[in-house]
């Protein structure tokens, strides 16, 4: 069974169209990636497929219950760590887990051992009776997907979970989520984090402008620039090196970052000797060529980065 | 659906009891509202007294016992005698209200007699006392002197029957006495009502105001913000069962509120509660719930926490001036004015049970106007939510 079909699946706002007719298919057991720049209708298309909003046109199931009307029973069987970690402050960790638990109709005994369970998984047992209003971003993101977890959802909705989060704190992240998925939970991930799609999603979708403009194995989606080159320069910037390079027979996309020129180019001989050739009197520091990323090919199909 | 709210309820009231100040604020409150309006206001007593002054011309027996009668009374906190001056009865009157008296009674030098023809007496009073005081000087001013009046009428009656027959009598005692009143102030209760008795009903209604309207209002919006209320809802948890909760858990905490007031109110400043207690509670209950009303609608309105404590205000203060929490209004453009908010009906309720015991039948219009309020509103507020949610 697939765990979401989308069809045609719409939601427009004041007239502004944040989802625009998007159709897609997650299987069971998969992580499925939603990668998108801010903006893209990511979190819209969440809340839709959570019964927190309702779609302007379209049809969507989860595990084969209509979006529209059996939300009831999806409600049970889906959970959602929110993009904003909606946490109850005041509350210590243990009462915000039986606060949800209680919500999820769980009775008390088996709320306590879930708890135990999913504290000591998540590393937060020796903090439990601490208020959330004292924990850091990585802690709270931790019990936020306790909290998503307590009654054993099929299939658990991450809506950009490491936003935010310190590159150490998103790495435990991302194992917890992989540990999850291997106890056979569907995950739908968004998030305008190429490398954390890259690292966990099964297939991945990526969304711009509330259309999805391609959507594969994050190694299908690079074989996509099979024909194309990524070149790092690192140089010193200015506008003029980025005009100058743009002018060269072959040059597809350019993005400047971290003191970083990276350019997109189609596989073309004597195509470096020309770039190195234009920036024959600046102080390059380093040229390498790189393997195309899930950033790169969001550049390659956008035009512009993932994060602005 | 119970259970839940039940959920909901217990997270707002520990979320709440986690907040150590917050919880310090919501037990002072009452407390020094009861303390401060208690000390100011609470030693004016019922009845109201006032001082008199009396000024004799010339002492005779029949002036000190006419004088006798006004010592007599308790009404009279201060009752002294004075010699007639040189000035004018209009400069020496003003120069005592001047020394304080309420009132002036001027008594004549050919006071006595009066067994055998008329006297005038001339009472001056202060215009700018308070309205009851005036009010009750005069009136017991005129009390005495027709009692006494109708004492000499029947003196000389009695005189005048060894001259005329039975018949004659009763028709002179007609015309000095054509009427017959007698006159008694009745306090509502066994105890007298005193200032207290008035102040606390308006102080319990604007507790639950301000609790309930912006209480509920910026936690509401609170939840809305930061994304728990879409995070409960995303939970099989219906709507009405996270308002319930909420709505409960500020039953609760409001409802402690004014326990302490009224409980600092009874034994610190010997309030007298009338009616009975479970009329109070419901009164008290019912007010509760249209101020969450007001306070669900006002979160419909707005988008932050601030905004939502800015609107409640504007709605709080016309409200606390115009519902008759401080003064009775009974007249005038603002009488009307004060029929808008259904605070109005439940302080004159509040004031009728609490103050002159009044039965479930003597409120029941103000009852069912404050329950159709209360319905409506939160159909109103509850239309707005889901309007906005969609």
């Amino acid at each position: 069974m697939k765990a979401i079909e989308v069809q045609n699946l719409k939601r427009v706002f004041d007239g502004i169209i944040a989802v625009n007719d998007i159709s897609f298919d997650v299987e069971e057991g998969e992580i499925f990636g939603f990668l998108g720049p801010n903006g893209a209708g990511k979190t819209t298309t969440v809340k839709m497929l959570t019964c927190q909003l309702v779609p302007s046109e379209g049809e969507a199931k989860v595990f084969g219950y209509d979006i529209r009307k059996e939300c009831n029973i999806i409600r049970k069987i889906i959970g959602i760590v929110p993009q904003e970690a909606s946490l109850h402050e005041l509350l210590t960790a243990e009462q915000n887990i039986f606060f949800y638990g209680m919500l999820y109709d769980i009775p008390k005994k088996e709320i306590r051992r879930r708890a135990e369970e999913l504290l000591s998984a998540m590393e937060l047992s020796h903090r439990k009776k601490d208020l959330v209003k004292t924990f850091s971003g990585g802690m709270k993101q931790r019990l936020n997907l306790i909290l998503a977890l307590l009654h054993k959802p099929k299939l658990l909705f991450l809506d950009e979970p490491t936003t935010g989060l310190d590159p150490q704190a998103r790495r435990r992240i991302w194992e917890f989520i992989k540990e999850i998925n291997e106890q056979g939970t569907t995950i739908f991930l968004t998030t305008h984090y190429m490398e954390e799609a890259d690292n966990l999603a099964d297939r991945v979708a990526i969304i711009d402008n509330g259309k999805i403009i391609s959507l594969g194995k994050p190694s299908e989606l690079k074989r996509k620039m099979r024909k194309e080159k990524i070149l790092e320069v690192e140089i010193e910037h200015d506008e003029r090196i980025a005009d100058s390079i743009k002018t060269v027979e072959g040059v597809k996309q350019l993005t400047y970052e971290n003191g970083k020129l990276r350019i997109i180019v189609e596989d073309r001989k004597g195509l470096l000797l020309d770039i190195v050739r234009v920036l024959s009197d600046k102080n390059i520091k380093s040229l390498i060529t790189a393997e195309p990323t899930l950033e790169d090919v969001f550049i390659y199909l956008t035009g512009k980065r993932l994060r602005d | 659906m119970f259970k839940k709210s039940l959920v909901i309820c217990w997270r707002s009231l520990t979320e709440t009891w986690h907040q150590k100040k917050l919880v310090a604020f919501l037990i002072l409150y009452p407390l020094l509202f009861m303390i401060i309006f208690g000390s100011v206001f609470g030693g004016e007593n019922f009845p109201i007294k006032f001082s008199l002054a009396i000024v004799i011309e010339e002492e005779d027996e029949l002036a000190e016992s006419f004088i006798s009668i006004f010592n007599e009374q308790e009404v009279i906190e201060k009752l002294e005698t004075y010699e007639r001056t040189n000035e004018s009865m209009m400069e020496q009157a003003k120069r005592l209200i001047d020394e304080d008296f309420i009132a002036v009674l001027f008594i004549p030098e050919n006071f006595s007699k009066v067994m055998f023809s008329s006297v005038n007496l001339s009472v001056f009073y202060d215009m700018s006392a308070d309205m009851n005081v005036q009010n009750i000087a005069l009136g017991t001013i005129n009390g005495i002197i027709e009692a006494f009046s109708k004492q000499i009428a029947e003196q000389k009656i009695e005189y005048a029957k060894k001259y005329i027959s039975e018949e004659e009598a009763k028709y002179m005692q007609s015309i000095a006495q054509p009427i017959n009143v007698s006159t008694s102030g009745v306090s509502p209760t066994k105890r007298e009502v005193k200032y207290i008795d008035l102040l606390v009903p308006g102080l319990v209604g604007m507790t639950i105001m301000w609790s309930g309207v912006s209480g509920v209002a910026s936690s509401l919006v609170e939840d809305r913000v930061t994304g728990i209320r879409q995070r409960i809802l995303s939970t099989p948890t219906p709507k009405s069962a996270m308002l319930a909760g909420s709505t409960l858990a500020y039953i609760i905490i409001c409802g402690a509120q004014v326990i302490i007031l009224l409980a600092v109110a009874v034994f610190g400043f010997k309030l007298n509660i009338a009616g009975k207690l479970w009329m109070v509670a419901l009164v008290i209950i019912i007010g509760m719930l249209a101020m969450i009303g007001i306070g669900v609608a006002i979160s419909a309105f707005t988008k932050t926490a601030e905004e939502a404590s800015q609107l409640a205000m504007l709605i709080n203060f016309p409200m606390m001036f115009l519902s008759g929490i401080f003064f009775p209004i009974s007249s005038g453009w603002m009488y009307y004015v004060s029929r808008v908010f259904p605070l109005t009906y439940i302080n004159e309720s509040l004031r009728a049970v609490m103050v002159k015991g009044a039965e479930l039948q003597d409120i029941v219009l103000q009852l069912a106007i404050s329950i159709i309020f209360t319905i409506a509103i939160f159909i109103i507020g509850i239309m707005l939510l889901t309007r906005r949610e969609e």
